[in-house]
C-alpha cells in the first residue's frame, strides 16, 4: 500500500524524496509573521473542461527566515480548530460553514534551512516530503508593467512539466511567491502556466508587525 | 507491482536526461555572456548575505540579470546584453541601495552598504462589498456607508437590489421582505422601521438577505418559499446603542425630541423609544406593520384593522413628503422587549402609545359634471384630527426543528376624534366625528412532528367594536330629509361589533421530493351593524325612519379543506394548492325585513413554480383563481349618512368577484459585479357581479348605489428594474420602469362605459461620489396617466418629480446638505409646479458620536401647493397649505 503511494508521488514530482507518515495534529511555532500576501488562485478542476474553472484564495505568510503557503480557508479552519477549547461547537461550525477548500497542502520554504517541506493529505493519511529550496531557473524578459501600483517585470521558468510566466516586483525585494515559486529578485505578483490551468494573482500585501507566530502543523484536519 | 514501478522510473529518468541535454544545448547556442562577480559588505566590513544584485540598462528599469549574495557576501552573475553601458545596483530590505554605472565587460564589483530599513508599500484587499453563500447574500455595511449616513436606513437604500420605500418598507428585488431579524431574533415583527430609522449603522457589521427563507424551522426544506428576509448582523455580542436627539426651532416655536435606547444581547433584546415633535415628522409610521407572512395571515391580519364607518370631508393631500405639509403635535411611546427563556421559548412584549394632533387647511374648487349642467363649488376647509391609541402585543414563541409554537395576544384601543370646518361663501359647515375602536385578538399556531408526519394546528379569535358618530351643523341633504327646508343638525351613529374565529388542522406527509399537505378548517363570523340618523331642529330631536336605519345581522360560516402538493428538486420548486370551501352567508336586517342567503361552493386553485437556472438567474411563475365575496361593509339596506356629501345605500346582492391571476418573473443577481435586475409581468382578469354608480344631486351631494350588472376588468402590468453598484467610486445606479394597463367597466353619468386606463412610469436613481468631498443622490419619477372612456381619449395627466440631495464635506467633521425637490403636474394645457429647497449644516465631533445640526426647511418659503383631481364626474383643484420656512437647531448623539 505504502509503496504504491510513493510511486504516485514520484510521478508528479522531480528530484525529490518522499515518505508517508501518519502524524498527530500539532502546531509548533517556527517563526514570526512579517508580511502576509493573499493570492487569488484560478484553476481548472478538469483540464479538459473549460466550465470547471474554480477559484480560491490562498495565503503566503512571510516570516523572518521561513515562509508558509496554504489555502486561506484551510488557514481559517486551522485557527478555529486550534481555538477549539474556547469556542463552543455551534459557534465553531458556524464560522467554518462555507469555508471549504480543495487544497490541504502547506508549503514551508526554508524549513528546514535550504529545503522546502510540503505537508499534504491523501484521503485520511497525512504525509510530508522535502525538496531543495532552489528549484527554479528563471529567464528574464524585457516586458514590464504596473500591477497594484507596483512596477513589475516578467520572467519565465519551467517546473514540474509546465512552462510558467511570472510577474515579479523588485519594489518588494523578497525572493518569494505563491506555491513553491521563489528565486526572483522580488515578490511574484502574478504567475500562471502557459496552458492556463493554474494562475495565481496577488490581491493584497500587508505588513504584520511580527505579532503572530508562523506555525508548522503536522497532520492538520 | 515492483516491475511496473521500475519501468515507469526508467522512462521518467530518460525524459529528465533528455530535457537536461536539450536545455544545455540551447544554452550553448545562446548569446555570448559577460560575467560580473564581486562581494557585498556593510560599513563595518562584515559580509552581507541575501542581498540582491540587479543589472539593468542605463535608461531602462527592467532587470537583465540578477544574483543573491551568499554567506561570504560573494555573488556572481552572467548576462547577455550587448549594450555599451549598464547599471548595477543592490536591493535589500535592510540596507540602502548602492548603484554603479559600468561598462559592459566582465568585472568584479565591490559594494559597501549603509543600513536602512526599506518601507514597503502595502496593498490592502478591499472586502467584497457583496458576497453570496448559498441562499444568503451578505452586504458589508462599511462598503456602502458615506460620511453623512447615520442610521441603518441611510445605508440600506444604497445597497443594490434593496430599496426602502417612503413608508419605511424594505424591498429586495422588487418584493417586500418577509422578516426583519436582528441577530437572528424577531423583536419587532413587521414594525421594523423603528430599528431601521434609529439603529446607528456603525453597530452593524453586515446586512444579510436570506433568499427563499422559511421562518418556521420545522418547515424548512418542506414548504418552499420564494420570499426573502433580512437579518441585521451586529458587530458585537452585546450592543447598547440607539440615538438621542433634541431640537428646537421657530416660526412658530418648534421642537423635535427622539430618545431611542437599544440593547441587544444574546438572550435579550430591548428597544424603547420616546418621540415627540411638532415639525411635521409623522412618527406614527413606525407603528405600521410592513411585512406580510403569507396569504392566510394577510386575511387574518385584516380582521383587527380599524373600522372607519363615517368620515369628515378631507382635502386630498399632496403627493410629496409629508413633512412639507403636516401640521402636527405628536407624542409616541414605544416599548419592545424580547427575552429568550429556557427550553427554546421566546417571550416578546410590544406596546405603543400614540397621542397625535394633526391639522390641515386648504381651498378646494370643484367642478361637477352633471348630465345637464356643471356645478361649481368653492370651499375653504380646516380640519383637526386627534389620534389617541394604545396597542399591545404579548407573544410566546418556540421555533425549533421539532416544534413551532406561537401564541400572540393583541389588544388595541383607539380614542380618536376629528372635527372639520368648511366655509363656502356665507355658509359655514361644522363636522364633529368620534371614531373610537377596540379590538382583542388571539392568534395561535402550533406545528409538530408526530410519527414522521407534520401536524399543524392554527386558531385565530377576535372581538372588535366600533361605536362611531358624525355630527354635522347645519343639517345636510335637505331635499331628502327635510322637504327642502334648512335645519340645524344631523347626527349619524354607527355601531359595528362582532366576533370572528378561524381554526384549522393540517397534516403533511412526505416521500423523497414530493410532499403533501392536507388542511381542514372552519371559520365563523358573527357581526352586527346598527345605525340610525337623527335630525335636530330648534332643539327637537327626531329619529329618522327605518329607511335611514340599519339593524343588520351578518353570519358567515366557512368549512374548508385544502391539499397542497410540493415538489422540490435542486433547481425547481413546484407547489400546487387545491382548496375547496363551503360557505354560508346569512345576512338579515331584522327591522327592515330584508336579507339574503348564499351557499357558494368554491374551488380556488393556486400554482407556483420557481426555477433556479444558476447562481445568477431565477425564474418564477404563479397562476391562481380566486373567488371573493364582500364583507358587512358592502351591505346596508338602510341609508347611511357617511359624510356631508355622501348618503350611501347598498341594497344589493353581496358583491362577488372572480379573478384569474397570472404572474411571471425573472430575477438576475450577481454579487460579484454588484448587478441586480429583474422583470415582472402580471395579468389579472376579474369578473364582478355588481357595478357601482354615483348619482349626483343638485346640491352637489352624491347618492352611491350599486346595480346588479356583470362587468369585468382586465389588467396587465409589466415592470422591470436594474441596479448596479460600483465599489471604486461608491456609486449606485438604478432604474425602474413599469407599464400598467387596465380595461374596466363603470357607470358614468348613468351610462355603462368602458374605461381604458394606462400608467407608464419611469424612475431612475443615482447615488454618486462626484469628488472626494462631494456626493450626490438624484431620483426622478415620471408617470404618465392616460384614460379613454368608450374609446374617447381623455387628456393625459403627467406627473414628474425630481429630488436632488447634494452632500458637501468642506472639512473633517463638517457636512453641508442641500436638498432640492421639484414637482410638476401637467393636465391638458394646465401645468402646476412646486419646488422646495432645504439646507442642513451638521458639525460632528467626538468621533462622530455627537452631531450638532442646523436645518433650514423650505428656504423659498412656498406656502401653498396646488393640485388637480380628475375623475369621471368631477374636476377638482386643491390648494393645500404647507409648512412655511422653518429653522431648527438640534443636537444628536449615539447612545
Amino acid at each position: 500500500m505504502i509503496n504504491s503511494r510513493i510511486i504516485l508521488i514520484f510521478l508528479f514530482l522531480t528530484d525529490s524524496i518522499a515518505y508517508a507518515q501518519k502524524n498527530q495534529s500539532e502546531l509548533t511555532p517556527i517563526d514570526k509573521v512579517v508580511y502576509v500576501c493573499t493570492y487569488q488562485l484560478d484553476y481548472l478542476r478538469d483540464s479538459k473542461d473549460q466550465e470547471s474553472r474554480r477559484s480560491e484564495k490562498m495565503v503566503l505568510f512571510i516570516g523572518k527566515s521561513v515562509s508558509k503557503f496554504q489555502s486561506l480557508n484551510a488557514y481559517i479552519k486551522d485557527t478555529i480548530n486550534w481555538n477549539r477549547k474556547t469556542d463552543d461547537m455551534a459557534l465553531m461550525l458556524a464560522k467554518i460553514k462555507g469555508k471549504s477548500s480543495r487544497f490541504a497542502f502547506n508549503i514551508y520554504k526554508n524549513y528546514p534551512e535550504g529545503e522546502i517541506s510540503t505537508t499534504d493529505r491523501i484521503y485520511s493519511d497525512n504525509f510530508i516530503y522535502n525538496e531543495p529550496l532552489q528549484l527554479l531557473d528563471w529567464e528574464m524578459t524585457d516586458d514590464t508593467t504596473t500591477y497594484l501600483g507596483y512596477h513589475c517585470q516578467k520572467a519565465t521558468t519551467y517546473y514540474a512539466g509546465r512552462n510558467y510566466e511570472a510577474w515579479f516586483t523588485s519594489e518588494i525585494p523578497i525572493s518569494e511567491g505563491p506555491y513553491k515559486f521563489n528565486g526572483l529578485p522580488g515578490l511574484i505578483v502574478k504567475i500562471k502556466d502557459t496552458r492556463n490551468h493554474y494562475s495565481f494573482e496577488l490581491i493584497s500585501f500587508v505588513k504584520s508587525n511580527e505579532q503572530y507566530s508562523l506555525f508548522f502543523g503536522k497532520g492538520i484536519i | 507491482m515492483q516491475r511496473r514501478a521500475k519501468v515507469i522510473l526508467c522512462d521518467f529518468w530518460k525524459f529528465k536526461i533528455l530535457s537536461v541535454l536539450v536545455f544545455m544545448l540551447l544554452n550553448a547556442v545562446a548569446f555570448s555572456q559577460n560575467k560580473i562577480s564581486g562581494n557585498v559588505i556593510d560599513n563595518t566590513g562584515a559580509p552581507l548575505e541575501g542581498i540582491y544584485i540587479l543589472v539593468s540598462p542605463v535608461n531602462g528599469i527592467h532587470i537583465l540579470a540578477f544574483a543573491i549574495s551568499d554567506e561570504k557576501g560573494a555573488f556572481s552573475l552572467s548576462h547577455h546584453s550587448t549594450l555599451d553601458s549598464l547599471k548595477i545596483k543592490t536591493k535589500s530590505l535592510n540596507f540602502a541601495e548602492q548603484l554603479f554605472l559600468i561598462s559592459n565587460k566582465s568585472q568584479n564589483i565591490h559594494f559597501v552598504l549603509e543600513p536602512k530599513i526599506m518601507e514597503l508599500k502595502e496593498v490592502k484587499v478591499l472586502a467584497t462589498p457583496i458576497s453570496r453563500y448559498g441562499d444568503t447574500l451578505d452586504y458589508t455595511v462599511n462598503a456602502f456607508a458615506d460620511e453623512k449616513d447615520r442610521v441603518l436606513a441611510d445605508v440600506l437604500k444604497k445597497m443594490p437590489g434593496i430599496d426602502v420605500g417612503s413608508d419605511g418598507k424594505i424591498y429586495y428585488q422588487g418584493e417586500a421582505i418577509q422578516k426583519y431579524y436582528i441577530d437572528g431574533l424577531d423583536l419587532l415583527e413587521g414594525k421594523y422601521s423603528i430599528a431601521n430609522d434609529n439603529l446607528p449603522y456603525e453597530a452593524v457589521s453586515s446586512v444579510q438577505v436570506l433568499e427563499n427563507h422559511q421562518p418556521m424551522r420545522i418547515l424548512q426544506d418542506i414548504v418552499p418559499t420564494d420570499k426573502a428576509s433580512l437579518n441585521i448582523k451586529l458587530k458585537k455580542n452585546v450592543t447598547t446603542t440607539g440615538t438621542a436627539m433634541a431640537g428646537s426651532g421657530f416660526l412658530p416655536l418648534l421642537w423635535n425630541v427622539n430618545i431611542t435606547p437599544m440593547l441587544f444581547a444574546k438572550k435579550l433584546q430591548l428597544i424603547v423609544s420616546y418621540q415627540t415633535n411638532n415639525m411635521g415628522d409623522d412618527v406614527s409610521r413606525s407603528l405600521k406593520t410592513l411585512t406580510l407572512e403569507d396569504l392566510s395571515d394577510y386575511m387574518e391580519n385584516q380582521i383587527d384593522a380599524k373600522d372607519e364607518l363615517l368620515n369628515i370631508k378631507t382635502i386630498q393631500s399632496p403627493s410629496f413628503s409629508k413633512n412639507r405639509y403636516l401640521f402636527n403635535n405628536v407624542h409616541l411611546l414605544n416599548f419592545n422587549y424580547l427575552v429568550k427563556l429556557s427550553k427554546d421559548y421566546e417571550l416578546r412584549v410590544n406596546a405603543s402609545y400614540l397621542n397625535d394632533y394633526q391639522q390641515e387647511s386648504g381651498k378646494v374648487e370643484t367642478t361637477y359634471f352633471l348630465p345637464n349642467d356643471t356645478l361649481q363649488l368653492n370651499e375653504y376647509i380646516h380640519n383637526n384630527f386627534f389620534f389617541n391609541s394604545l396597542q399591545t402585543n404579548f407573544t410566546l414563541k418556540k421555533n425549533t426543528k421539532k416544534i413551532y409554537l406561537k401564541n400572540s395576544l393583541q389588544i388595541k384601543a383607539y380614542w380618536d376624534s376629528q372635527n372639520g370646518l368648511i366655509e363656502s361663501g356665507d355658509s359655514k359647515i361644522v363636522q364633529n366625528l368620534g371614531n373610537p375602536y377596540q379590538s382583542v385578538s388571539n392568534k395561535l399556531r402550533f406545528i409538530a412532528t408526530i410519527e414522521k408526519q407534520l401536524i399543524e394546528f392554527s386558531s385565530v379569535a377576535n372581538y372588535s367594536n366600533a361605536l362611531q358618530q358624525l355630527q354635522v351643523f347645519p343639517g345636510q341633504f335637505e331635499s331628502i330629509l327635510n322637504n327642502n327646508e334648512p335645519y340645524d343638525e344631523n347626527i349619524q351613529q354607527a355601531n359595528l361589533y362582532g366576533f370572528f374565529t378561524n381554526n384549522s388542522l393540517g397534516i403533511s406527509k412526505g416521500k423523497n421530493r414530493l410532499k403533501m399537505i392536507t388542511k381542514l378548517g372552519f371559520q365563523y363570523q358573527n357581526q352586527r351593524l346598527n345605525t340610525f340618523l337623527n335630525k335636530i331642529n330648534n332643539g327637537v330631536v327626531e329619529e329618522l325612519d327605518l329607511n335611514f336605519q340599519n339593524h343588520l345581522n351578518w353570519l358567515k360560516t366557512k368549512y374548508y379543506v385544502q391539499t397542497e402538493f410540493v415538489h422540490q428538486t435542486k433547481h425547481l420548486k413546484t407547489s400546487i394548492l387545491l382548496p375547496i370551501s363551503l360557505l354560508n352567508y346569512t345576512i338579515s336586517d331584522t327591522e327592515l325585513q330584508r336579507g339574503q342567503k348564499l351557499n357558494p361552493v368554491l374551488f380556488e386553485p393556486r400554482l407556483s413554480l420557481q426555477y433556479t437556472i444558476n447562481a445568477f438567474w431565477k425564474l418564477g411563475g404563479r397562476a391562481s383563481y380566486s373567488n371573493n365575496f364582500g364583507s358587512i361593509r358592502q351591505i346596508n339596506y338602510g341609508a347611511i349618512f357617511q359624510n356631508l356629501h355622501l348618503m350611501q345605500i347598498k341594497d344589493t346582492p353581496l358583491p362577488e368577484s372572480q379573478s384569474q391571476n397570472y404572474a411571471l418573473k425573472v430575477d438576475y443577481s450577481n454579487p460579484l459585479s454588484s448587478v441586480f435586475a429583474g422583470m415582472n409581468y402580471q395579468h389579472t382578469f376579474t369578473r364582478n357581479n355588481l357595478i357601482f354608480q354615483n348619482q349626483l344631486q343638485a346640491d352637489g351631494s352624491n347618492y352611491l348605489s350599486a346595480i346588479q350588472q356583470k362587468n369585468q376588468q382586465v389588467s396587465h402590468v409589466l415592470s422591470g428594474r436594474i441596479s448596479k453598484y460600483i465599489s471604486s467610486t461608491k456609486t449606485t445606479i438604478a432604474l425602474e420602469s413599469s407599464y400598467n394597463t387596465t380595461l374596466g367597466e363603470e357607470i358614468i353619468n348613468s351610462i355603462f362605459s368602458e374605461i381604458d386606463s394606462r400608467i407608464l412610469s419611469f424612475q431612475p436613481k443615482l447615488n454618486i461620489r462626484i469628488l472626494d468631498w462631494m456626493s450626490m443622490e438624484y431620483k426622478m419619477l415620471n408617470s404618465t396617466f392616460t384614460r379613454s372612456i368608450n374609446q374617447q381619449k381623455q387628456p393625459n395627466v403627467n406627473q414628474q418629480k425630481h429630488l436632488l440631495d447634494l452632500s458637501i464635506y468642506p472639512h473633517e467633521g463638517h457636512y453641508l446638505g442641500v436638498f432640492a425637490e421639484y414637482y410638476v403636474t401637467t393636465y391638458s394645457e394646465k401645468k402646476t409646479e412646486n419646488y422646495f429647497l432645504d439646507f442642513i449644516y451638521r458639525f460632528s465631533f467626538s468621533k462622530k458620536k455627537i452631531d450638532i445640526e442646523a436645518k433650514w426647511y423650505n428656504v423659498l418659503n412656498h406656502q401653498n401647493y396646488s393640485s388637480f383631481y380628475l375623475s369621471s364626474f368631477m374636476l377638482g383643484q386643491t390648494t393645500y397649505q404647507l409648512r412655511p420656512s422653518q429653522f431648527m437647531l438640534s443636537i444628536k448623539f449615539v447612545l
